[in-house]
Parts: C-alpha cells; structure tokens; sequence
C-alpha cells in the first residue's frame, strides 16, 4: 500500500519554480513615492506567490538599508509604496508553490522621480528680453537634471497644454531663457532623474514690462537685514555673529548689498525710495567688485551718494573715488536708475519732478550689478517692475 | 495773399516785372500786399547750409526798439516737412547775433532734435544815445534784457519786451513753427535774460537753462550798473529783473533749471555771477535746479560749446514731449 502511494505522489508532484526575471523599469511608470515592479517567468512553472524584496540604495555603502520584510504577491507585478522620493530601490523576487521557493532573481533597480522642486519670485529677475531664475537643489539625492515649461499667456484667452515650450536637460540650478518683449507668461520648474519627472513647481509669473531684480542675501553687510519682502533694505547694528570665513561674497568695509539683474545688456531700470535723511549710496558695481572697498571709490563701481553736512543736503556722484561738483535744490526721495548698456551710460533721475540729476558715460564691457548701501540708520526700498518712464526715453 | 509762412522769402521783386508775370492778379496782390508786408518785412541777409539744416540771419524793423535789428535762426532738416518748436539763445555782454551761430557749435544738436534755435542781439543798435558805446557793459550790446525806465534809454532800451513779445510773434508769423511750444536760455547776461523771462512769464517757456548766468545782478557790479542807468535808483524795479529776487515770489508751474557754470570762471571769482545765492533761493522755495560746476573751464564760447548739447536735449526731453 505504501508503494501505491509513494507512486501517486509521485505522479502529482511538481517541481520548485526556476528563479524569476525582472523587468527593467518602465518610463512613466513611477512617482515621488512609488514604483510599479514587474517581473516574467519561465514558461511552464506553476507558482503559489511570489515574494518581493526590496532595499534603498544610496549614495554610500553605510546608507544602504537592509531589505525590508518581503511583500507576498499573487500577480506578477506590484506597486511599491511609501517610498522616499528620488531615491533608488534594488528589488529583486523569488517565486513559491507547493514544492518550495525558487532562487531570487537578479536584481533590478528603481527609481522614484524627484520631488517638485521649490522656486520662489523671490530668486527671478526679469527684463524685456529674457528672464533669468535661480533656485535650490534639491536636498536629498540631486536630480540628474531640470526642465522648465513655459507658455505665453494672453488675455482672455484659455492657455492649452500644446502650447508650451520646454527646455529640458538643465544640469545647473539656473536658467537664462529668451522672451518677447511685453508678454506676459507662466512658468513650471520640473526635476528629472532616471525613474522620470517630478510634478511641476508652483507656477511663476513673469511679465517682460519692465526690469525686476533681486536682492542677493549672501552679499549682504552684516549690519544690513533684508525684510520679508526681498525689497526693504534696513540698516541695524552690526550683527554679533561672526561670518564664516569660507563666504566670499558678503561685503565687508561699507554696508551694501548686491542685487541680480537678467544678465543680459539693453536697458534696465529701478527706483529707490528714501527718506529726505537717508545717507545712502545707490548704483551699480561689476559681479567681481572688491568686497572690502567702498561702494564707488574703486574702477569697478558707479555711484550716487548722499550724505548731510551741517548745512545741507550733499550730493556726489562717485566712479574711481571722485565726483563732479553739482548743486541739487530739491533732495530726491523716490531715485530712477537707468542702465542703457547699448549707449554705455548710467543716470539717475529725481522721479517725483522727472528731473535728471547726473548721467555717467561708460561702456561697460562686463555685465554689471544694481547695489545699494547705506551709510547710517536708514531704510531703502527698492522697486522693480516699472515700465520705462517717459523721461528716460530721450536718453 | 501774404507769402505764407515759408522757409524761404523772395528778395523783393521790381514791379515792372510783376506786371510782365501776373497781369490781374499781379496787379490786385501789388494793391493789397504792402501794409501788411511792411509790417512784417523780414530781410534775409544770408542763408548757410549746416547739419542739413539752414542757419539764417534775417534783419527787420523793430517796433519795441525803433531801429533795424537782426537775429539768427537756425531751421533744422524737419522744419522743411514738418513744423518745429522754438529755442530762444539770449548771449552774454559785447555779443551780437553771430557770436553764438558761429562759435557755439549748436546746430547738430538742434538738427538732431528738431528744433529752431532762435538768436537775437543784445541791445539796440545805431540810435544816437549819448553815452551808448561808451561801455562794453552797459549801453550797445548790454541791454540786459530789461525795459528802461530813464531817460534816455527808454525809448529804445526795452529788450525784455523785444524778446518775450516782438520777436516771438514775428517768428511765429514767417516760420514754420508749432505755436506755443517754445523755451529759453542763455550764457552770462543772457543767462540771466533766460531766467528772469521764464519767471516773469510762468507756463510761458516750456523749460530753461543757462551758461555762467549772472543770477544775482542787484548784488554785483555789473548788474547795480546796468540798472542804475535803465531803472534808476528805485531797487525795487531793480528786483522785478533779478533771478534771485524773483524766485522768491514764483508760482506757476513746475520749472526744470539746468545751469553750468565753470570753475576758471574769472567772472565767478570777481563776483559778477553768484549761483550759490541763486541755488540758495531755490532750495528754500523748492525750484528744481542742478548746478554743474565744471572743472577748469572759463567764462568763454569753448566752455558753451563744451556743453551746449547737454542743453539743447534738456530743451528737447520738454519740447518734444
């Protein structure tokens, strides 16, 4: 009896799954936090369930997790989640019946796309030709590269997705794009790794009326707090903490900060609010000027400067450390800059009576920077997004 | 008709050769045309191509002066197609209408912008007053631009009407010109010319400017000169003439003063000038002024010439707005 038996078993026995293959990742086919794992089989093994196993990868040995407790699957593929994202995962399965569990598979890697990145207006500058934005990598593992979208907005009209350009394969975190002048458009940032793209960023605006620039936190003087709106410059007292000395960029002997411009040449344009008793310079300096001179005392800085003696208001116009010898009567509180790259000058107007104060002829060969400083308590407010004022046509 | 405002006036013709052109016509302009022709009798006396444009001098009689007087005019390239607004140039002690259009280099900036560019003498000339060529500061070319009140020089003396009333209509009339849209300024006396015309005629000039001006007459030799012998002892007609006082007492619309002055100025240093009592008057009244004092230059036309473009497209940002 024993042996008729042994002899059914026999005849109804199966053998244990050969091992499995994995499918490479298909595109599109992840998100931030999740991946769709597939797998094939060798043609005739009967399977119970299958087994996945899964471990992040990263960037040293030491980060590298240990596999989690499988995930027991009964179709031959699966969607992972709970993932971190832009992170690369080693998945590799092993297949189970009734007559034991095969051998694991080879092992295939994974990825989840970046998180959406982050850009604020605050790091975009405009002009009538282009637009210029900056923003920061991403905090884990960084993205292979970026894209942006962007589309041309009209009034009235509903923006359809065929529409939009794309510039893709951005390995900085920055971009320089050319544009209509006049325009209005909406812009998407994206980050693209090996699993695919992320969501697009939070839109951002930009209307190519006028210049708009941004204050660049790290060049900074620690006396110098920069509000919330990115516009208001405040001087206070000299900060207590003590700057790391691997930032070169802060500026060190006179309270200035720097702002970022389209760098582009053409035409730009701001304007500074001031109090009557402001002492401040405000003008432009080349990207490389001396950190620790001055604002307008050396060959690479132009400035207006204003200061109060016992008598009067003060007004010079300073390059190399000297100025002309004029006589203001009415102390401007709302100041016009005008860049015109293509006539090599730089002027100044007192905005409220559309009086010009001092045009400075230079042609400048590199690319320069608005500064502002000041030389005591004081506020200075910077406005941007200005369309070309009337009075600064003629020159 | 009267020739209609054109560019170019015919010398006058002999009426034997009208008579052979017209006929009927001829005959009817011939009765009807020589009151009103006199009465604008513009005599050109030359015509230069510059810059594309014409620099003319023309000769007229002279209704508030009672005697022929001359003046330039520069006519740019556009006035031929299209009509143009005025700058009037008031020159400085000694000068007459030609100093200016030959040493001051202006016209490629008037042709640049469109602009008629309008040049009178600086006083009466010829009229037999005693005394008048005795100084070069005070009589024949030192009108100072004033109305004389004394005897014997109110007759003829009377400048400040001349430049803001005669001439104007006359340019008006015989030039291609956009009615109302004119400015004013000046070098040294005519500095001071520019500026008390546009403050005693608020909305008037569209904008001003001035060369080494002399802001302050009643406190500088010059000036208490030329006053004493136009006005007479009265210092408060003397006020009504002087940039100084009158800023004091301005209110009309809002003004955009442009002046240079040079540093060498050996008028500066003397005295006769005096921009910081004019700068002082216009901060306290909040006039909007910028003074450009210039590193080493003098009181001459090298110094006009240097900055005569500034001006003329300081004019031109109002003129052509």
């Amino acid at each position: 009896m024993v042996e008729v038996q042994r002899l059914i078993d026999s005849i109804c026995s199966i053998p244990v799954p050969s091992a499995p293959s994995m499918c490479p990742q298909s595109p599109d086919t992840a998100t931030s936090t999740s991946v769709k794992v597939r797998w094939s089989l060798s043609a005739d093994d009967t399977v119970e369930h299958y087994q996945l196993y899964y471990r992040k990868l990263g960037d040293n040995t030491q980060d590298e997790g240990a596999a989690d407790a499988p995930l027991r699957v009964k179709e031959m593929f699966c969607t992972v989640r709970n993932l971190q994202t832009g992170s690369m995962y080693e998945f590799w399965v092993t297949a189970t019946n009734s007559a034991g569990t095969s051998d694991g598979s080879d092992r295939a890697v994974f990825t989840t796309v970046p998180a959406a990145p982050r850009i604020s207006n605050g790091t975009v500058a405009v002009c009538q030709s282009a637009v210029f934005m900056e923003w920061e990598a991403g905090s884990s593992r960084p993205p292979q590269s970026y894209a942006l979208d962007f589309c041309q907005v009209c009034c009235g009209c509903d923006w359809t997705e065929s529409l939009t350009e794309s510039v893709t394969g951005i390995t900085s975190c920055k971009a320089l794009i050319e544009l209509e002048p006049s325009e209005n458009y909406i812009f998407y940032l994206r980050a693209v790794n090996g699993g695919g793209s992320s969501e697009r960023s939070a839109a951002i605006t930009v209307r190519t009326t006028g210049t708009q620039l941004y204050l660049m936190e790290q060049t900074a003087h620690l006396a110098l707090s920069i509000l919330q709106d990115g516009l208001t410059i405040v001087y206070n007292e000299e900060s207590q903490l003590t700057d790391p000395p691997t930032i070169h960029d802060r500026f060190t002997s006179s309270a200035t900060v720097m702002a970022q411009l389209v760098p582009v040449r053409g035409r730009h344009y701001w304007e500074v609010e001031v109090a009557e008793d402001t002492e401040y310079r405000v003008g432009i300096a080349c990207t490389d000027t001396p950190r620790d001179a001055h604002f307008g005392s050396n060959i690479t800085s132009w400035c207006m400067r204003h200061i109060l003696t016992s008598s009067r208001s003060k007004f010079e116009f300073l390059h190399k450390g000297l100025t002309p010898d004029l006589r203001i009567t009415i102390t401007p509180t709302r100041i016009g800059i005008l860049l015109d790259y293509d006539t090599g000058k730089l002027s100044f107007f007192n905005v409220d009576i559309c009086q010009l104060l001092f045009t400075f002829s230079q042609q400048f060969q590199n690319l320069v920077n608005p500064c502002f400083a000041l030389e005591s308590y004081g506020i200075l407010k910077v406005s941007h997004n200005i369309p070309f004022p009337e009075f600064t046509k003629l020159l | 008709p009267p020739p209609k405002a054109d560019t170019h006036l015919p010398s006058p013709i002999p009426p034997m050769l009208q008579l052979l052109r017209g006929g009927a016509a001829a005959l009817a302009c011939l009765v009807v045309r020589p009151p009103i022709v006199a009465k604008m009798a513009l005599t050109q006396l030359s015509s230069t191509k510059c810059f594309g444009g014409y620099q003319k001098v023309y000769e007229h009689d002279s209704s508030e002066l009672k005697c022929k007087m001359r003046f330039g005019i520069y006519l740019p390239p556009k006035s031929e197609s299209a009509k143009c607004p005025v700058l009037y140039w008031l020159s400085g002690l000694t000068c007459t209408e030609q100093n200016f259009i030959t040493k001051a280099s202006s016209q490629q900036a008037a042709a640049e912008y469109g602009l008629i560019v309008v040049v009178p003498d600086t006083s009466p000339r010829g009229c037999n007053i005693p005394g008048e060529d005795e100084s070069w500061d005070f009589g024949t070319g030192a009108g100072f631009y004033v109305n004389a009140s004394e005897e014997p020089w109110k007759t003829n003396y009377r400048m400040y009407a001349y430049v803001t009333e005669e001439l104007p209509r006359l340019v008006d009339a015989n030039f291609s010109v956009i009615s109302g849209k004119m400015s004013i300024f000046g070098h040294s006396m005519g500095g001071h010319g520019a500026l008390v015309c546009a403050l005693k005629n608020p909305g008037k000039y569209k904008s001003v400017s001035a060369l080494a001006p002399i802001c302050n007459p009643v406190m500088c030799p010059w000036g208490q000169k030329a006053f004493t012998g136009y006005l007479g002892p009265d210092k408060t007609k003397w006020e009504t003439y002087d940039a100084t006082s009158l800023v004091g007492s301005y209110s009309g619309p809002h003004l955009d003063i442009l002046v240079d002055q040079g540093k060498d100025d050996q008028f500066l240093v003397a005295g006769q000038l005096l921009p910081d009592n004019f700068i002082k008057a216009c901060t306290e009244k909040k006039i909007p002024v910028v003074l450009r004092l210039q590193e080493g230059y003098d009181h001459s036309y090298y110094f006009i010439a240097s900055f005569i473009g500034d001006h003329i497209k300081h004019h031109a940002k109002y003129l052509n707005a």
